[in-house]
C-alpha cells in the first residue's frame, strides 16, 4: 500500500506526531548541543516550536493544505525558541510557501516544498555553517527531490530523504570541528531527523500503512566502537589545596596551560582540583606552590576506557539459553510458521528454485542463541551450501540432510534443545526416515522421465523426490500418489496445500482421503508454498 | 584598551577593536541575522557593513562585572526578532568568555532594521 497524497489535515496530524516523538527524545537531542552555544537545550527549543506550530495548525487542520501549512508555519514563526527553532520557521517557512493554494499534495509537491524550505533556511544566514541542520535538511530535501520522480509514495520518498538524512547526520563531526571534539552530532540536525521520523510515523498510522513493509530501507547506521581511543590528556588528577588567601582563579591560569577539564573551585583556605593531564606531576608541584595538598587522586583514564569496553564486549557477547539450535530452509508463510512452532531458531527464506547462499545460512547460524546448530536444507540442491557452513562458523553445525520440509517436521519431532548434538542427529534420522512423502506441483515443460510422457502444464506428483505420476487435476494425482505410499501400517497423512489452493477446496479435499483411507489420519495445513500445490507425507 | 589579565607575570591588554571585531563576527554567525550596520550614524542612511568593518556596528565599554557590549543589526524579515536577538547576546557572549577569555557583562542587542530575504 502506498500514500499518494495528503491533505491540510494529515500535514497537521502528522507534524504533531513528529513533535510528539522529538519531545520523548528531546533530553537526547539536549546533550548533544555544542554548536553553536553549548547550553542544552536544541532538543527542548525545537520541540516548543513545532508545539506552537501545531497548536496553531490544529485550528486551521479543516482548511486546504495550503492554509493548515501557512498556519503551521505561522506558528512556528511565533512560537520559534532557540536557534534551532528558528531555522525550524523557516523551513516551515519555505515549505507553505509552495503549498500555498494547494487542496492536497503529492509527493513531488512535498518534496519540491522541502527544498523550498531548506533553501529559505540559508537565505536566512549570511555566513551559513556546514555540518548543521541546514545540512541536513539540505541533503534529506535534495534526496527527496531525486526519489519524487521515480515513485509517487509519499512514504517511501520521506523515507529515503531520512536515510539520506542520518547519512549526513553522521558526516556532521567531520564538517564541523567544535562537534568532532566533542565526539557528537549536530544536536539540530538529529532533533529534526527525530521529527522527521515521528512525521512519517504518524502518516503511516493514520493511513494505516505497515511501515514495517519498508523495514529494509530504515536500518539506521550502527554506531560503532571506534577501535583506536585517541585521548589527548591521559591522567585524571584531582586534589585539594589547603592554604591561606587562595584564588581559584589565579590558580586556573597556573593549570590551564598543563591539561583540559578543568575544574578550580573553592574558598579561601581550600580548593578542589580537577584536570586531565599528562604531567600529573607538574600538577601537583604547581598546585604545591599555593599550599598543602591533600586527597590526591591520579588515574589512567585510558585503562578505564579499555576496561569499560572489555566489559561491553563481554555483555555483549551472545548468551546461549540452549545447547543445540535448529535452523531450517522454507517458504510460504504457513510453513514458516509451523517450523518456528516447532522449535525452529531460524528459517531462512528459500526452497526449490530459490536457494539460499551460504551466507544466509551462516549468518542464521551466527544468529541462532545456542553453541550447537542443527541445519534442516529441506531440499537436496540446498545440502551442499549447508555442508559448507559447517566449515565457515565457530560453532558446531550439524547438517540433517532434509530433501523435503515434510521430512524436516516429522525429525523435529525428535528435537531437543538440551540434549546431545550426535545424538539427537541420530535420532532425527530415524525419525525422517519413517516417512515417504510426496509433492505435487506443475510441468514447467515437456519432457519424459520414468517412462511418463509430460507436457507442460500437466500436474506431476514426485514420491520421495521421483517423478512418478501425472495427470490433468492434482486430485488425481493426489489419489494416485497415495495408492502408491499407503500401507497396511501407514497411520497419518499430512498435507501441506499452497500455490495459490483455498482453504475451502483443502478442507473439502481432506474429508474425501478421510473417507478414502478410514484407517489413518488426515491432517490438512496451510503452507503456503510457492510453486507446489501440496506437500505429502505418510507415516 | 582592555585589561584582560593581570598577575606578578604581567599583564595582557586587548584593544577595544580587537574586541569589537570578535563580538562583531560572532553576531554575524548567528542565524537570521542579515548584517551589521554603524552604530554612529544615528540617522539618514545606513548601509550594511561589510566583513571588514563590522567593527563599526559594536560598541564596547567597561562594566562592573566585565564588558557592555552593544550590537547594531539588521534582521531578516519573517523571523523572529527576539528569538535572534537572544541567539546574537548568547552567541556574543560565549565567543568573548570563553573563546578569549574577557568576561562579559551585557550585551544589548539593537535592531536597526529589517531586511526582506529576496525570495526563491
Amino acid at each position: 500500500m502506498s500514500l499518494l497524497s495528503i491533505t491540510g489535515y494529515d500535514l497537521v496530524r502528522s507534524i504533531k506526531a513528529g513533535c510528539i516523538r522529538l519531545e520523548h527524545n528531546r533530553d537526547e537531542v539536549d546533550q548533544l548541543n555544542v554548536f553553536p552555544v553549548p547550553d542544552g537545550d536544541t532538543g527542548t527549543n525545537m520541540y516548543l516550536t513545532l508545539l506552537s506550530a501545531v497548536k496553531e495548525g490544529e485550528k486551521n487542520s479543516s482548511d486546504s493544505l495550503g492554509k493548515a501549512a501557512k498556519a503551521i508555519s505561522m506558528g512556528s514563526l511565533m512560537g520559534a525558541r532557540g536557534n534551532s527553532g528558528v531555522i525550524l520557521s523557516q523551513i516551515f517557512r519555505g515549505f507553505a510557501k509552495v503549498l500555498d493554494g494547494k487542496e492536497v499534495a503529492n509527493a513531488v509537491d512535498l518534496a519540491t516544498a522541502l527544498r523550498s524550505g531548506a533553501d529559505t533556511a540559508y537565505k536566512a544566514v549570511m555566513k551559513p555553517v556546514e555540518g548543521t541542520i541546514l545540512t541536513v535538511i539540505r541533503e534529506i530535501s535534495k534526496t527527496c527531490e531525486r526519489e519524487a520522480q521515480s515513485q509517487s509514495d509519499i512514504l517511501a520518498v520521506l523515507l529515503a530523504g531520512v536515510k539520506e538524512g542520518y547519512r549526513t547526520l553522521e558526516k556532521t563531526p567531520s564538517m564541523l570541528p567544535i562537534l568532532r571534539e566533542a565526539g557528537v552530532v549536530d544536536a539540530g540536525g538529529r532533533g529534526l531527523l527525530f521529527f522527521l521520523e515521528g512525521v512519517i510515523e504518524g502518516l503511516a498510522a493514520d493511513k494505516e500503512i505497515q511501515l514495517d513493509s519498508y523495514k529494509e530501507k530504515t536500518v539506521s547506521p550502527r554506531q560503532e566502537i571506534r577501535d583506536d581511543i585517541v585521548l589527548d590528556f591521559q591522567y585524571c588528577t584531582e586534589m585539594l589545596i589547603k592554604g591561606e588567601n587562595l584564588h581559584p582563579e589565579d590558580i586556573k591560569d597556573h593549570l590551564r596551560p598543563l591539561g583540559d577539564s578543568m575544574l578550580v573551585v573553592g574558598e579561601e583556605e581550600i580548593v578542589k582540583v580537577h584536570i586531565h593531564s599528562n604531567h600529573p606531576g607538574k600538577v601537583l608541584e604547581t598546585a604545591l606552590q599555593f599550599g598543602q595538598l591533600s586527597d590526591i587522586k591520579i588515574n589512567n583514564m585510558l585503562e578505564e576506557v579499555h576496561e569499560n569496553r572489555n566489559n561491553l564486549e563481554q555483555n555483549s557477547k551472545p548468551a546461549f539459553s540452549k545447547k543445540i539450535g535448529l535452523v531450517a530452509v522454507g517458504a510460504g508463510d504457513g510453513i514458516i510458521s509451523i517450523l518456528e512452532s516447532l522449535g525452529v531458531d531460524f528459517v531462512v527464506q528459500g526452497g526449490q528454485s530459490m536457494n539460499p547462499s551460504t551466507e544466509d545460512l551462516l549468518n542464521a547460524c551466527k544468529d541462532v542463541p545456542a553453541p550447537n546448530v542443527i541445519i534442516l536444507p529441506n531440499n537436496k540442491n540446498i545440502i551442499m551450501a549447508a555442508e559448507q557452513v559447517k566449515e565457515l562458523c565457530d560453532k558446531q553445525v550439524a547438517v540433517l540432510p532434509t530433501h523435503s520440509v515434510m521430512e524436516a517436521i516429522a525429525a523435529l519431532i525428535a528435537y531437543d534443545p538440551d540434549g546431545e548434538l550426535q545424538e539427537i542427529l541420530t535420532v532425527m534420522q530415524e525419525e525422517m526416515q519413517k516417512i515417504t512423502y510426496a509433492e505435487v506441483t506443475h510441468a514447467v515443460r515437456d519432457s519424459g522421465v520414468s517412462g511418463l510422457d509430460i507436457e507442460a502444464g500437466n500436474v506431476i506428483g514426485l514420491i520421495d523426490g521421483k517423478i512418478s505420476k501425472k495427470g490433468n487435476s492434482e486430485e488425481e494425482v493426489v489419489l494416485a500418489l497415495l495408492q502408491e505410499m499407503i500401507h497396511e501400517d501407514s497411520e497419518l497423512i499430512t498435507f501441506l496445500y499452497g500455490n495459490g489452493l483455498e482453504e475451502a477446496q483443502a478442507k473439502t479435499f481432506q474429508e474425501k482421503i478421510i473417507g478414502l483411507y478410514p484407517q489413518c489420519e488426515v491432517e490438512m495445513h496451510f503452507g503456503g508454498q510457492p510453486h507446489y500445490s501440496y506437500f505429502i507425507s505418510v507415516e | 584598551m582592555f585589561t584582560i589579565k593581570s598577575n606578578d607575570l604581567g599583564i595582557i591588554t586587548v584593544e577595544k577593536e580587537v574586541v569589537e571585531t570578535i563580538a562583531g563576527l560572532a553576531a554575524l554567525d548567528c542565524y537570521g541575522l542579515v548584517g551589521m550596520v554603524p552604530h554612529n550614524i544615528q540617522s539618514g542612511i545606513t548601509h550594511i557593513l561589510g566583513l571588514e568593518s563590522v567593527r563599526k556596528g559594536v560598541e564596547v565599554k567597561n562594566g562592573v562585572d566585565g564588558l557592555i557590549v552593544d550590537v547594531h543589526v539588521i534582521i531578516g524579515y519573517g523571523i523572529k526578532i527576539s528569538e535572534v536577538a537572544l541567539s546574537v547576546m548568547q552567541k556574543v557572549a560565549y565567543v568573548l568568555e570563553n573563546g578569549a577569555g574577557i568576561p562579559v557583562e551585557k550585551v544589548n542587542v539593537n535592531v536597526e532594521g529589517i531586511k526582506v530575504i529576496k525570495d526563491i
